[in-house]
């Protein structure tokens, strides 16, 4: 198989891909000197694609909600009644998996028995086996997650975010679904989301460490038949009107003090590859340069007492959706709001000034080189990237690249304050 | 590693690993973890972090970190048995990738920030301490907005009461009016003149730059009798295992289960303590995620873990109320299959090879290595890697049941929401 290898030198980094006959994309990174391995393998399918069509059929279906992450649950099961963590335990790695908005993403890292390891994760991700009974199991499981979240703040004042923002983007339904909608989900349903999106061409494995590529692709062999490429799935996404839903949405829990984010929604969709790198760098600049440490706006937040240090921002722009928050702790979010709003208003008319620009590229840059410690970061990183059609080693290039004027296109089209939403999550009465 | 003693109570240690992109450079004063301490140690940094005499504001801390390629800087507290640190670490890209070595100027940064903060009247900066008085008191109440910790915290006050390890990191509200400008910066000339120093810089390190931070700290640390804390075991229980209800306004309740282990932190027990944590449930394939959670399913998550200094266990689960009982009852079926000896051998070869996987993964840390030799000059160890993979392979199925049988519940604390009825959303 073709073995491409890209250098990047002034890190000091190595990238290997193959294409795989399947279809799925392939990527080693290697890193010397270090004990652990990490791999994740990943498909490109998560709570947001709840509508589509299976291959081979004509009509769409819809299914469940939080389908995607119950999945996730139950390839861990196998066939003699037992599961992949026992697999995992007897050759000592440490093996996990999650599922977000747009992917679901199996993983584990080690120091010893790499290719072992390997075995286990190729071989249960593609052997999927669902009976009534441990689908019927797993819903006790699931219920009590969905509870946790339910009583997290954090949680709670992202997702009522995410409600205030959009009209018909699946992102505002909850990842794990409702214990109602999980009790609809059966084997037949499960097989058929499997089959549809657990196709190789729609998935990616990224291995990182002391890994020999060609090793790898041995047991990417034995496991991942070439008759299971389906070709393109059809995704059904709905349009999303430029409007918020609400600028205002608020929820009472048991907390010590007001919790809130303030939500940008992305009202420019349908990017990938390079073009969604530079909307994606380009928003973390305006962020780090109105909002980081070194702002005027952060200094006054702080100074005033309005925010404290679990004040944050945070950029998620992806293929089929985008939103920027901020947010954090507050004793008056409403005032916080306001004032950023104003100071938002202030840099669209006045710019952002260049030195803070320059600033904020060195600080993007730093975060790149520093990615390159931890393995586990690099891996969860990069199969995103690849995901997107962006390639992992060329961070630090894009950044470069970012223009002024382009990150002040930015900063007009995405903060508009006349469509941002405000959530609360506010003590209970009683409580301070 | 190589450690160098600078002078009485003032070490300095420097880790060799070139494979990093980055360098740490921390400094750590170790003192006795007090009630009547507790929370002026928790306050002290957050008011350090907010300027000094070089750099005023937080604008000017951090647009300074900014031009040194975005290092970032931590200062903050961390409990260690009977003693805490006060922390402040920076995390620095090596000279390698941005063309210049940044050593120095990181060293002056943290030496600016420790010895020369904002002080007026003999004091800190008024405004700096009282509005980092105001963000501690939101912090200590918003352990709240995090049910499973604060489960957790409640539990070991109550064990423990509000001493010793029974102290939360964070402080006590009902301190803060009391601290002044004046008294916090008493306190923390007595930290800086006597608490035990150690200075840790790990990565990409030359002669040079080793030079540069002991040249830099070894004037302003005076030569001082300090020494750490030997950290007590905690005692067993005279009478009854203590039960402790809560009521919340939540949908998940939360049980959480302190026992005692009686086992010393440097004692060849504890390799069999932390085996035998692993198969009950410390690990994705122990006793009570296979069951609690796997074959009962009766919570998302259940597991337990050990704290080494004080020689505790806790257990912590997240279930439906109505669910107490179940809970309760299969988690001491497993706690007593591992007194019996229910345990085969896979299930030890797995612990094993889990915490061989875990002890090998530390040195691709900056941050894990770092404070794994904390810890071990805090207790006077000097334990390598593979000592510790001897220890751990040693331990056998006997000396797993009898330190299991030294365990012994102490307490139960059940943070309990609403029941199913009332709780449909």
């Amino acid at each position: 198989m073709n073995i491409i290898k890209t250098i990047n030198s002034r890190l000091c980094e190595e990238m290997q891909f193959a294409l795989h006959e399947s279809g799925l994309r392939v990527y080693v990174f290697p890193k010397k000197g270090f004990n652990k391995y990490y791999a994740i393998y990943g498909t490109e399918y998560g709570s947001l694609n709840s509508s589509f069509t299976v291959p081979g059929e004509s009509e769409m279906i819809t299914v469940p909600d939080g389908i995607a992450h119950y999945l996730e649950h139950k390839l861990f099961e196998e066939e003699d009644g037992g599961n992949a963590f026992d697999r995992f335990a007897e050759t000592g790695a440490s093996s996990n998996a999650f599922t977000s908005f747009d992917m679901t993403a199996y993983l584990f890292s080690c120091t010893d028995k790499f290719y072992d390891n390997l075995d286990i994760l190729l071989s249960f991700v593609n052997r999927p086996y669902f009976t009534d009974e441990n689908v019927a199991k797993e819903q006790g499981i699931i219920g009590q997650e969905i509870k946790m979240y339910d009583d997290e703040p954090e949680w709670r004042v992202f997702f009522n975010t995410l409600l205030a923002m959009f009209h018909k983007n699946p992102v505002k339904i909850d990842i794990a679904g409702t214990v109602e909608s999980i009790s609809h989900i059966t084997p037949e349903i499960l097989y058929k989301c499997y089959n549809t999106f657990y196709n190789p061409s729609n998935m990616a494995l990224v291995m990182v460490g002391d890994i020999d590529i060609n090793e790898a692709l041995k047991y990417v062999d034995k496991h991942v038949s070439s008759e299971r490429c389906l070709g393109k799935i059809k995704r059904y996404t709905p349009d999303e009107p430029y409007i918020r839903v609400k600028e205002y949405i608020e929820e009472s829990l048991a907390v010590s003090q007001p919790i809130f984010r303030i939500g940008f929604k992305d009202n420019q969709p349908d990017m990938s590859g390079d073009e969604l790198l530079k909307k994606e760098i380009s928003t973390e600049i305006i962020l780090e340069c109105l909002f980081g440490k070194s702002s005027d706006l952060y200094l006054k937040l702080y100074e005033s007492g309005l925010i404290n240090s679990t004040f944050g921002t945070e950029a998620d722009i992806q293929k089929q959706y985008g939103f920027t928050l901020l947010g954090g702790e507050s004793s008056d979010p409403q005032k916080v709001y306001e004032i950023i709003k104003d100071k938002i208003n202030f840099y669209v008319k006045n710019g952002i000034p260049k030195d803070s620009f320059v600033r904020a590229q060195k600080v993007l840059i730093s975060q790149d080189i520093k990615l390159f410690n931890n393995l586990e970061g690099m891996g969860n990183e990069f199969i995103r990237s690849v995901l997107n059609g962006q390639n992992p080693l060329g961070y630090r290039d894009a950044v470069e690249a970012i223009t002024y004027e382009e990150t002040a296109d930015r900063l007009k089209k995405h903060f508009d304050t006349s469509n941002c939403v405000l959530s609360v999550v506010k003590p209970l009465d009683g409580e301070k | 590693m190589k450690n160098i003693n600078l002078k009485s109570g003032v070490d300095f240690h420097i880790i060799d690993a070139p494979k990093f992109k980055t360098n740490l450079l921390s400094i750590y004063l170790y003192i006795p973890f007090k009630r009547e301490t507790v929370t002026k140690a928790a306050l002290l940094p957050s008011v350090l972090k907010r300027g000094c005499t070089s750099y005023p504001t937080l604008k000017d801390m951090s647009c300074r970190l900014d031009d040194l390629y975005s290092a970032s800087v931590s200062a903050g507290i961390r409990a260690k048995g009977d003693g805490e640190v006060l922390f402040f670490t920076s995390e620095y890209i090596s000279d390698k990738y941005v063309g210049e070595n940044l050593t120095l100027p990181i060293a002056e940064f943290l030496r600016d920030m420790i010895f020369s903060p904002l002080t007026e009247d003999g004091g800190f900066n008024k405004t700096y301490t009282e509005s980092e008085k105001m963000n501690l008191r939101d912090a200590i109440q918003s352990l709240y907005n995090d049910k499973k910790e604060y489960a957790e915290v409640k539990c070991r006050e109550a064990m423990f009461g509000k001493e010793g390890c029974g102290m939360f990191e964070a402080g006590y509200e009902e301190d803060i009016d009391d601290i002044t400008p004046h008294n916090l910066y008493t306190f923390y000339n007595d930290v800086l003149n006597n608490a035990k120093v150690d200075i840790f810089v790990s990565g990409s390190i030359d002669e040079k730059a080793a030079d540069d931070i002991k040249n830099i700290f070894d004037s302003l640390f005076k030569p001082r009798n300090a020494e750490y804390v030997k950290s007590k075991i905690a005692d067993y229980r005279n009478g009854d295992i203590q039960n402790i209800t809560e009521n919340a306004d939540v949908v998940q309740s939360k049980l959480c289960m302190g026992l005692i282990c009686g086992v010393e932190p440097t004692s060849n027990e504890y390799f069999s303590l932390i085996v035998a944590n692993c198969i009950f449930g410390g690990s994705p394939f122990s006793k009570l995620f296979n069951n609690v959670r796997e074959k009962l399913s009766l919570a998302y998550y259940a597991f337990s873990r050990t704290v080494r200094f004080n020689g505790y266990m806790m257990v912590s689960s997240g279930i439906q109320t109505e669910n107490y009982q179940k809970a309760y009852d299969e988690i001491m079926v497993q706690f007593d299959k591992m007194i019996s000896g229910e345990i085969d051998d896979g299930e030890i070869d797995a612990a094993k090879k889990y915490l061989a996987n875990a002890f090998n993964s530390m040195d691709d840390s900056l941050r894990q290595t770092e404070d794994y030799w904390l810890s071990q000059s805090i207790m006077n160890c000097n334990q390598t890697t593979s000592d510790l993979l001897d220890s751990i392979n040693a331990v056998t199925k006997d000396d797993i049941v009898s330190v299991m049988k030294k365990v012994k519940l102490d307490t139960v604390y059940f943070l309990k929401g609403k029941a199913a009825e009332e709780a449909i959303v």
